[in-house]
């Protein structure tokens, strides 16, 4: 393994600092490391320093705020899973992150880091691959084995985004608080999370030295009179029931207040480089009375821009018939 | 036929479990020598290429680096487990993405990997073959021009390209069967590359000692063999090299492989240190020795009346680069390609053929889990074609006692149809479904115990304490506690007082290892033979002792008992003996098991629900009956048919090396998908009523028995649930969902 510094800094501004001192090093955050470790190991990149985030306080726990939740970045993917406001008011990012990858890496891995984990794509993974990811001149994929790249939303590199927690919450209106050499900014889910059209060897808005420090979840809306909070879902589909990233995977969120559905949003994971929102299964559920809604012809419209690529027609039925589940699930009695 | 034993039968915990949990056994990876480097190998990216040009000046002058070795810096001679095709370093050409091409050794691992970065070669690509059936074409490269050099080629060669085993089994008139036959039916099917996973990556340790003689620890299980494999490509004498005892962390068939050891060497040579290579996993995945795919063709004449009149089977394995890594070039498990099944007219044509993949070795039951997958299923396509159910359809056709199998062998006391009929009873075959999509799928299978050599010796001190000592490694089975029973109830002591050493090959002559099923039944044998010899010398003492005659005196829980009632207990026996002799007694015996005349039959009901929207399969449960002998011990009994399942059902369902180009792309065990816990279905085993073995107390072997028949099992229970036949492992979401589709048109 390549070898590298490793630091431990107790603020934020030394973080940072650390991460962009002179000269640059390739320096890397590392949370809980299940992923920047085996990027190490595989010989995908060779940071000079590694910046742990252990020792930065306020990154941890989950509070309940006047807007609604704010959770640390450094919050474990098991904490998350297990804590009762979430469990209860935002259902599918306790689903989503309760049934990712094995309870070794829950324990582990950290809200902060499945948002910024790199892709599963098996060429950007292998070391005999240079694929445009990783800098080289091509995409491996093209001539090679699609099925477990994306659908849509492909621009010369085809992956989907592999973070389960990601879909959930970009259907809770989620805003990422983000610290940098220049101070602090908020994005909101959809605008943190870029395609390969935008830069094809990132798949955030960070900028170098910056860090992802918190994660907010605005309370929902209040309903009219007979409202109820919305609920929401997460389903997945995958080739082993545990350690095993999404084929295609949906979140759907419905806030339904006297037999109507007011707020409608749903997202589609393993289809798209980025989460991907379906619009148009949106657009059919918003305003709709449920005794309206046929869920089979909302599955119908989840991807609709969808271009398969040679191995993967597959995952379009799949998102088809989740999409319809969910909503089946959420407007069921 | 029920003996009363004492310790045989008796679950006992393994001996060396606390001290593998504790992390106090010793794995070759724990060796550390003084003045140790690390070697490390450049692997080739290519498939197929010529190597131009090898510099590895700037390599050698990386501070830390001891030596660094190319093809042209050793022996031009070849290694094999049987077949001798495989280089040691590649010379000229490179025919697999993975090779290796160069080695390093250095002061630590880290220098050693940056080392490799500092080779420069240049390689000449050169046209690939990667698909067996190309392969086999005159179009196609012919990968080893030289084959009919290499030493271990079974003879006559086949004419075919890129052949290097046809092997063939006949029983009848093929082509009368056919003709006698009122309907044919014929189906394809195609198996993975799928890799043992077991826990502990190959690793290797060298020591070339002051004496010259070649000190080996590498986790391999047959060190004998392995010795004879390393004696030949080494050219020396086999007394020069000593291989030495390791605990290995998982072997399911990958681990007889010589792998790093004959490199490891020349490195140790060059570099004037002992060196020890240890393989991470992403070598294992590129570069180990993974189960062969198969191509299997079945063609099968019916009568009317449902009864299999003619079988004729083609199987096509793609070994990959490399015949090397199989102890018999072929993989015999292709005779199965009939099945259990009353057939008179059979013909099975099997192709081992090179290309340009990763050479593929053995693992548990070679060749039997790809031609039983495609068995079974073919049954179960056969069956609903004619509209006969699977279950009854195949006990018309099975074994009975007496019968010859397909390829005429004849077995004692066959209950292929007892082991159906619990199978299909103990899982309900015929009570309806809870819900649509929900699917039974039966299989079966056999496995003899292996035969082999085997020596051991007992030896019993003055406390009257025994200790088996044996060149038998332990790869994780429980083995020797099994041994230590065999001795215990031999000798009438607790199993606490028999104790186990594990010589390394200086000990005794050979011994076989495991593998095939063979070491309750080989090594059993032999344990047994040495304990009875201990029993004898010890009878003919204590006789003495008790001044009578040797054959009045019994041995009945740890106490001699002469015929006029006078007593004396083993441990005193032993302790005047062995203050007699001087050292402890022992008794011996070198015993070579003849083929068991008993097989083992497995049969399988698996119950599984389809998720039709998305093509997900979930097994419920499993059944799985045995044919056993005497259980010596049910937990390791019990462990060996829970991992043997789960590790078939990662077969069916998930379990793929996916290749392209020759290039391994799941290099990682995320990727590479083996079942966790979860996907574990409920495990219903039935063990028919022990009816004789030819291992001790009338024992069978049980490690190779419940893996083969479970893809069979899935697969019909899913074809059952869906209607629509998968001939394809594994069986994803994707092909499910396709199967599905393809059915509504
Ligand atoms: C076998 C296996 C199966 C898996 N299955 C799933 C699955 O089904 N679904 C799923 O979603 N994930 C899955 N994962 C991925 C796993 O969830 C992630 O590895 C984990 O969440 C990463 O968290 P971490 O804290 O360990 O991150 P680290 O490994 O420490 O970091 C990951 C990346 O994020 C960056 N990073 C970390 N924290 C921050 C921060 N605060 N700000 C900015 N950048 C940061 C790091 O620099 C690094 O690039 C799987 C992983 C494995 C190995
Ligand atoms: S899809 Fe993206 S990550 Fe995968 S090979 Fe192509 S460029 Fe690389």
């Amino acid at each position: 393994m390549h070898p590298f510094q490793y630091t431990e800094p107790q603020t934020l501004a030394e973080a940072v600092a650390l991460l962009t001192a002179a000269p640059p090093v390739d320096a890397r955050i590392i949370a809980g490391g299940s992923d920047l470790l085996d990027e190490v190991k595989e010989g995908i990149i060779a940071p000079g320093r590694v910046v742990s985030l252990a020792g930065v306080p306020d990154l941890d726990g989950i509070a309940e705020t006047d807007g609604g939740l704010s959770i640390g970045a450094m919050t474990t993917i098991a904490d998350l899973a297990a804590h009762p406001v979430i469990r209860a008011g935002y259902t599918a990012l306790a689903e989503a992150a309760g049934g990712l990858a094995t309870p070794q890496i829950r324990n582990v891995g950290t809200l902060g880091g499945n948002l910024n984990q790199r892709p599963r794509c098996w060429y950007y993974r292998h070391p005999l691959t240079p694929c445009l990811k990783k800098g080289g001149d091509r995409c491996y994929a093209l001539a090679g084995n699609t099925k477990y790249l994306c659908v849509t939303g492909g621009d010369r590199c085809y992956i989907v985004h592999p973070s389960d927690t990601a879909v959930a919450l970009s259907v809770m209106e989620a805003t990422i608080e983000v610290a940098g050499a220049d101070g602090s900014r908020t994005l909101p889910i959809g605008d943190f999370f870029v395609g390969p059209g935008v830069d094809v060897t990132r798949e955030t808005a960070l900028e170098p030295g910056e860090v992802v420090t918190r994660i907010n979840l605005p309370r929902p809306a209040a309903l009219g009179a007979g409202g109820q909070p919305p609920g929401s879902v997460y389903l997945k589909a995958r080739e082993r029931e545990a350690g095993d990233f999404a084929l295609v995977s949906v979140a759907a969120r419905l806030g339904i207040a006297d037999g109507v559905i007011q707020q409608a949003a749903v997202a589609l994971g393993g289809v798209a480089p980025v989460p991907y929102r379906a619009r148009a299964v949106e657009e059919y559920l918003q305003g709709r009375a449920i005794s309206a809604v046929d869920a089979a012809h909302a599955g119908t419209l989840a991807l609709p821009d969808a271009r398969p690529m040679t191995d993967n027609g597959y995952k379009v039925v799949m998102a088809n018939n989740l999409v319809k589940q969910a909503v089946a699930r959420l407007t069921a009695g | 036929m029920v003996a009363a034993y004492s310790v045989v039968g008796q679950p006992v915990v393994r001996g060396e479990g606390a001290d593998k949990v504790s992390g106090q056994a010793i794995y070759t990876s724990d060796i550390t020598l003084p003045g140790m480097l690390w070697g490390q190998v450049l692997r080739s990216p290519f498939p197929h290429a010529r190597i131009v040009s090898i510099d590895t000046s700037r390599a050698a002058q990386l501070p830390g680096v001891h030596a660094v070795i190319t093809g042209q810096d050793i022996p031009d001679r070849r290694v094999g487990r049987l077949l001798r095709d495989c280089p040691v370093l590649a010379r000229d050409k490179v025919l697999f993405v993975g090779e290796k091409v160069a080695a390093v050794a250095a002061t630590d691992p880290d220098v050693a990997e940056e080392a490799l970065l500092l080779i420069d070669v240049e390689y000449e690509e050169l046209p690939a073959v990667f698909d067996p059936l190309e392969a086999m074409t005159d179009a196609a490269p012919t990968l080893h021009e030289n084959l009919a050099s290499y030493p271990g080629l079974p003879r006559p060669m086949s004419p075919v390209n890129n052949v290097f085993a046809h092997n063939v089994w006949d029983k009848g008139e093929i082509e009368q069967g056919f003709a006698e036959s009122d309907l044919v039916f014929e189906h394809t099917f195609t198996t993975q590359l799928m890799h043992q996973a077991y826990l502990e990556p190959h690793a290797c340790v060298v020591d070339i000692d002051s004496d010259g003689r070649v000190q080996v620890w590498a986790n391999n299980k047959g060190p004998f063999m392995l010795r004879e494999q390393l004696a030949a490509v080494w050219e020396l004498p086999q007394e020069q090299i000593r291989i030495n005892p390791c605990s290995i962390g998982g072997d399911f068939g990958g681990k007889g492989s010589f792998m790093d050891v004959p490199l490891c060497y020349y490195l140790a040579q060059a570099a004037g240190r002992p060196v020890k290579m240890v393989m991470d996993y992403i070598q294992e995945l590129m570069a180990g020795n993974p189960r062969h795919p198969g191509l299997i063709t079945l063609k099968t004449g019916m009568k009317a009346d449902g009864r299999i009149w003619a079988r004729q089977a083609r199987t096509v394995f793609n070994s990959g680069a490399y015949g090397a890594f199989k102890p018999r070039v072929h993989l015999r498990g292709a005779d199965h390609s009939g099945g259990p099944y009353r057939i008179p007219h059979v013909h099975i044509d099997s192709y081992m053929v090179y290309t340009n993949n990763i050479p593929c070795g053995h693992m548990r039951a070679p060749a039997k889990p790809q031609v039983t997958f495609a068995v079974e299923s073919h049954m179960d396509l056969i069956a609903r074609a004619m509209g006969l159910d699977p279950y009854e359809f195949r006990m018309l056709n099975v074994l009975q006692d007496g019968d010859a199998n397909p390829v005429g062998e004849e077995w004692l006391n066959i209950r292929a149809g007892d082991a159906l009929r619990q199978a299909a009873e103990t899982a309900g075959w015929y009570q309806p479904k809870a819900k649509p999509y929900t699917g039974r799928g039966i299989s079966i299978s056999d496995q003899p115990p292996g035969s082999g050599q085997s020596a051991a010796e007992v030896q019993i001190d003055a406390d009257g304490k025994a200790t088996l000592l044996m060149s038998l490694w332990d790869t994780g089975t429980g083995a020797h506690t099994v041994l230590r029973q065999v001795v215990a109830e031999t000798l009438t002591l607790p199993v606490e007082d028999v104790g186990v050493v594990i010589q390394d090959t200086d000990a005794v002559a050979f011994e076989s290892g495991p593998g095939g099923s063979r070491v309750t039944y080989t090594s059993g044998q032999s344990a047994l033979g040495a304990a009875e010899d201990l029993r004898e010398q010890l009878t003919v003492l204590a006789a003495e002792y008790l001044g009578g005659a040797a054959d009045s005196v019994t041995l009945q829980a740890g106490q001699f008992q002469a015929g006029d009632g006078r007593a004396m207990q083993l441990k005193d026996v032993a302790a005047q003996a062995v203050a007699t002799l001087g050292e402890p007694l022992s008794g011996q015996k070198t015993y070579t098991a003849p083929p068991s005349e008993y097989t083992s039959y497995c049969a399988q009901v698996a119950e599984v629900e389809v998720d039709p929207e998305t093509g997900e399969v979930t097994v419920n449960k499993l059944v799985t009956a045995h044919d056993v002998g005497t259980v010596l011990n049910p937990l390791t009994h019990q462990g060996q048919i829970e991992g043997g399942v789960i590790q078939g059902l990662g077969y069916a369902l998930m379990e793929e090396m996916e290749t392209e180009e020759g290039r391994v792309s799941t290099l990682s065990l995320g990727d590479y998908k083996i079942p966790t816990i979860k996907d574990i279905p409920e495990l219903v085993t039935v063990l028919l009523e022990p009816a004789g073995g030819p291992a001790p107390f009338a024992s069978k072997g049980i490690g190779e028995s419940s893996n083969t028949p479970v893809a069979g099992a899935i697969a019909n229970a899913v074809y059952d649930a869906i209607g629509a036949p998968i001939t394809q492992l594994p069986i994803t979401a994707e092909r499910v969902l396709r199967a599905i589709r393809g059915k509504e048109g």
